[in-house]
């Protein structure tokens, strides 16, 4: 039996190079030695080095040096109590318990934890702070970063937009499948689907990462599976693994998770049954508090609790709107439209179970109807989208998207036609009950805030607006008008992240972006740390719409709304397939011809949503009962 | 090292920082009176060029330590020392200074000479006493060791630039008789080699307690990998001798495999997490010219004969030691090689 080699661990430094080798330009020779552990060191060149020094002028003034050699000292200061990376953030509320975590890891981690806090404390925020401190300070430079499907684009967005940080999602085409994208792609973020696809696992395997991060890794829980195995074969310095349950059926499951951090630190598989596994009784582990104090090494687990976080209860309520004659026309006549030039395949995934983005041209390069290709699903699902948001923004989105289709005219006629939606006559009924309440009104399209904007000035209604498109400055000062000033703020889909606006307790979704977890972020604008009072949420749609079913799904099956933000999130982690929420939507509304078996397909969705919702309950529980409240 | 400094005095440093560089380049700073809580705050008039660095619409630039703020904003956990290092560009690096009168040791050198020193193999004679003019080198490193963890160091090194000898000389920068020297002489300095290889070695023993506790980590970090895996081949075993049936040899085999490559794989992944890069940057440059006295040695080796110097320096008040030629590092206690009669040191000599 061969085992590692015992070595000392006596800590002298050979006073010799144990290699040296002269370069060609004249430069200081590279040196390496080696610790008495065996450690070994290469001595770098400086990166301005010598020339930096030399090839400057000269000074006889003391004053010169003295602020270089300030310079350097206050360089030494920057130790990890000073964070570097909470500068330069955007939208990025720092909570205590974060920074405290960051902190943490830095100091005593070394890079390897599970973040293991429960949902809605922000893990991805902890981790994306960690991975910033770990590039500015030059501790790491290659990253990957394996997450669920579904979370994709919501990474990457956030990536950019709040931490500045530009990753690399790898095509979804042959070049990927090389070992040179890994290899020569510095920051990578993928799927962990796509990443342990039989094509190109082994070229990812193949590339060494300074640091890994896996969000939702309790999909790792299991060692026979591809995904474990995927990540138990990354060459990585540091590892993060991120997961609110990473116990979701037995102890076992956290070995297996801890093994990829650190193999070994709970001993073989035999041993940790023997030690902490009670037989016929997984949510009681023998030896607790021993457990305990290993799990400490290498897990933080923040609790709502012990971070004093919780929040007053939110209300919602669904205001439907009647659709007029008009309307109902309207809609009417876009579905015909849309589903005569929908793509007829039904199945628009890839061997892996991701959207693939299709070729709008059939085989024969012609439409259903013969004279148009049709359309993407990304133009589908935009058109829905604005049909469901305004009549003008449909009018506008049908004009971009088909405006050279002859048949679209009388439908985007119809539509500018229509003066005032049932939704906004909803809406106003709204605001007149409402009495003194700040109310934040927010909606997915341009179109529908100008449309908003003229409705608010008939109607005599003071109002400020808030988008993505403005500068800090008009946003500080549209948040300041909503402060001291008016009762409406109008709100794009970005807006108001990052801005305090916990003044405010109510909120309309004019309408509804498809994605639950954008749902969330709105509710998150006034639902956080700081509210006091209730919260209330109107969401406006209109009666048999496809937002109108989707509502119905996410408040009668998940119960949506009097969920603890973040566990949206969790529970459509449950969903098998890897799809974005959108794109399940879509390939609701594809696969039927018409509304009663649109609806029998939503039915069937919900169920899968159900299940995944008491699959999360479940191991919830049982993760409360595994670490409890107290658990730091 | 943060944790040993008050936070108010690195702030008030970074302050005294900030202000020194900006009136350096032109700037002109004004500080607002603040009591102890509160953030500082400041104004900066500072020309075009600069305002332009940070972004300022004009030539006025706000100044404060609180993170967040409008302007230069003077903390350690910004930008700020990224922003100080393009200003600090303009500053030389290299100075040039002199201490143009210091007395010099008189007397019986001859006696001086033979107590520092033991020759080892060869016969060493005064010859001559002269005084002279030397440039010392302060070469200032930053040392920086990254590793799964990082750590970091400033030091000096002085060189005497006559004789490759290390000197361990007081910062140079302190002496009150320092005086620029605007007519010194302008050849690149030939002292780096020799500063870099004291420095590497001088590093080793700064970051003494870094290397022990990365080697202490790694040593445990191994042994845990070593008795994992071990135990896991330990279990493969026991499962041959437990089992009712007889187990397939093959599986069993294939088994034990997987866990040595396995075991291998971590091992070496192990050791690239814990190699460590140093870099060693020269930051500052003081070039001195002192009197000193030089001593002229006649080395007789056998039937080989040469002549060495050695130096008394006034700022020590004492001999300098000789430089090895073969590892650099100077010494007492000097043997010679056999036809050049070149100084060794003793382990050199070996």
């Amino acid at each position: 039996m061969n085992g590692i080699d015992s070595q000392s661990t006596l800590s002298m430094v050979q006073k010799e190079p144990a290699a040296t080798e002269s370069t060609a330009n004249g430069s200081l020779p590279k040196v390496v030695w080696k610790t008495s552990g065996g450690i070994p060191i290469t001595l770098r060149s400086p990166s301005s080095g010598l020339s930096g020094v030399l090839s400057g002028p000269t000074t006889d003034d003391v004053e010169s040096l003295l602020l270089h050699l300030e310079h350097t000292r206050l360089g030494l200061l920057r130790g990890f109590d000073q964070l570097l990376c909470l500068e330069g953030l955007t939208g990025v509320e720092q909570l205590p318990h974060q920074i405290e975590t960051v902190r943490k890891v830095l100091r005593h981690f070394r890079g390897r934890v599970l973040l293991a806090d429960e949902v809605g404390l922000g893990k991805t925020i902890e981790a994306c702070l960690l991975l910033r401190e770990y590039l500015l300070r030059g501790l790491v430079k290659r990253v990957l970063i394996l997450v669920p499907t579904s979370l994709v684009s919501q990474w990457h967005e956030e990536l950019h937009s709040k931490f500045s940080l530009e990753f690399s999602i790898p095509p979804r085409t042959a070049a990927s499948d090389k070992s040179e994208y890994w290899a020569n792609t510095d920051l990578v973020l993928t799927s962990l689907p796509f990443a342990k696809s039989k094509r190109r696992a082994d070229a990812v395997t193949a590339a060494d990462w300074d640091l890994v991060i896996v969000d939702e890794a309790h999909h790792c829980k299991n060692r026979k599976t591809l995904n474990w195995k995927l990540v138990n074969r990354l060459k990585r310095r540091h590892l993060f693994l991120l997961s609110a349950t990473p116990v979701q059926n037995n102890l076992m499951e956290l070995y297996n998770l801890l093994t990829l951090l650190e193999p070994g630190h709970l001993k073989t598989e035999t041993d940790f049954k023997k030690k902490y596994i009670r037989r016929g009784s997984p949510r009681d582990p023998l030896n607790r508090e021993r457990l305990r104090s290993l799990l400490g090494e290498v897990m933080i687990r923040n609790t709502r609790s012990l971070v004093q976080m919780d929040l007053p209860p939110r209300y919602a309520q669904t205001l439907m709107a009647q659709p007029h004659d008009d309307e109902q026309e309207l809609y009417r006549q876009l579905n015909e439209y849309l589903r005569k030039r929908k793509i007829p395949l039904v199945a628009p995934t890839d061997s892996l179970g991701n959207t693939v983005e299709e070729d709008p041209i059939n085989e024969n390069g012609k439409g259903d109807d013969g004279n148009f290709p049709p359309l993407t699903r990304r133009q589908l699902s935009a058109l829905l989208l604005a049909s469901g948001s305004h009549p003008r923004s449909l009018a506008q989105s049908l004009e971009n998207v088909a405006g050279e289709d002859e048949r679209t005219r009388p439908i985007i006629e119809l539509a500018r036609r229509i003066k005032r939606s049932a939704k906004e006559e909803k809406l106003l009924e709204l605001l007149s009950q409402n009495g003194h309440e700040k109310v934040l009104i927010f909606a997915c399209f341009r179109r529908t805030l100008e449309q908003l904007q003229h409705l608010l000035d008939e109607e005599g209604v003071a109002y400020t607006t808030f988008s993505g498109a403005q500068s800090q400055q008009q946003k500080g000062a549209a948040v300041e008008a909503f402060r001291n000033e008016v009762p409406v703020m109008l709100c794009s889909e970005s807006g108001g992240e990052g801005q305090n606006l916990q003044f405010a307790n109510t909120l309309v979704n004019f309408d509804l972006p498809w994605n639950p977890m954008k749902i969330e972020q709105r509710i998150g604008r006034i639902h956080r740390i700081g509210q006091t009072r209730d919260v209330f949420i109107f969401n406006l749609c209109a009666v048999g719409s496809l937002e109108a079913r989707l509502l119905d799904l996410l408040t009668e099956k998940i119960r949506m709304f009097e969920l603890v933000v973040g566990e949206v999130g969790s529970i459509l982690g449950n969903l098998d397939g890897g799809e974005e929420f959108e794109s399940l939507v879509l390939n609701l509304w594809m696969q039927s011809h018409d509304d009663q078996q649109l609806e029998h397909s939503f039915d069937k969705f919900g169920q899968t949503l159900l299940e995944a919702q008491e699959k999360y309950v479940q191991t919830k529980e049982l993760d409360e009962a595994l670490f409890g409240d107290d658990y730091e | 090292m943060t944790n040993l400094i008050e936070q108010g005095s690195i702030e008030q440093d970074v302050c005294d920082f900030a202000t020194k560089l900006l009136e350096r380049r032109g700037g002109l700073v004004e500080w607002t009176d603040h009591n102890d809580d509160a953030a500082r705050e400041g104004t900066a008039i500072v020309p075009t060029e600069i305002a332009d660095l940070f972004d300022a619409d004009s030539e006025t630039v706000q100044l404060s330590t609180q993170p967040g703020s409008k302007g230069w904003c003077l903390s350690l956990a910004t930008d700020f020392l990224d922003t100080a290092s393009q200003l600090l560009e303009l500053e030389p690096r290299v100075g040039t200074f002199c201490i143009p009168e210091m007395y010099l040791k008189r007397g019986d050198f001859e006696e001086l000479v033979s107590r520092e020193f033991s020759w080892l193999n060869a016969r060493v004679r005064l010859q001559e006493t002269r005084p002279v003019r030397v440039e010392y080198h302060t070469w200032w490193f930053h040392a920086l060791f990254v590793s799964e963890d990082r750590w970091e160091t400033r030091f000096p090194i002085t060189v005497n630039a006559s004789s490759g000898t290390e000197v361990q000389m007081p910062n140079p920068l302190d002496l009150w008789e320092l005086e620029p020297h605007p007519t010194a002489c302008r050849q690149p300095p030939t002292t780096y080699k020799r500063a870099v290889l004291q420095a590497q070695r001088q590093v080793q023993e700064l970051a003494g307690k870094f290397l022990a506790r990365m080697d202490g980590r790694l040593g445990r970090d191994r042994r845990r990998l070593r008795e994992y895996y071990n135990a896991l081949l330990r279990e493969n075993h026991q499962k041959k001798s437990r089992s009712q049936t007889k187990p397939d040899p093959e599986q069993q085999e294939a088994r034990e495999r997987a866990v040595k490559l396995e075991m291998r794989r971590k091992a070496t992944e192990l050791d690239e997490r814990y190699a460590m890069d140093l870099t060693l940057e020269p930051v500052v440059l003081t070039r001195m010219e002192i009197p000193a006295l030089a001593i002229d040695l006649s080395v007789e080796r056998k039937r080989a004969r040469r002549k060495h110097t050695v130096y008394w320096n006034p700022l020590l008040k004492q001999l300098e030691s000789i430089c090895c030629t073969r590892c650099g590092s100077g010494t007492f206690s000097v043997a010679f090689t056999n036809e050049e009669v070149d100084p060794l040191c003793a382990r050199c000599a070996e």
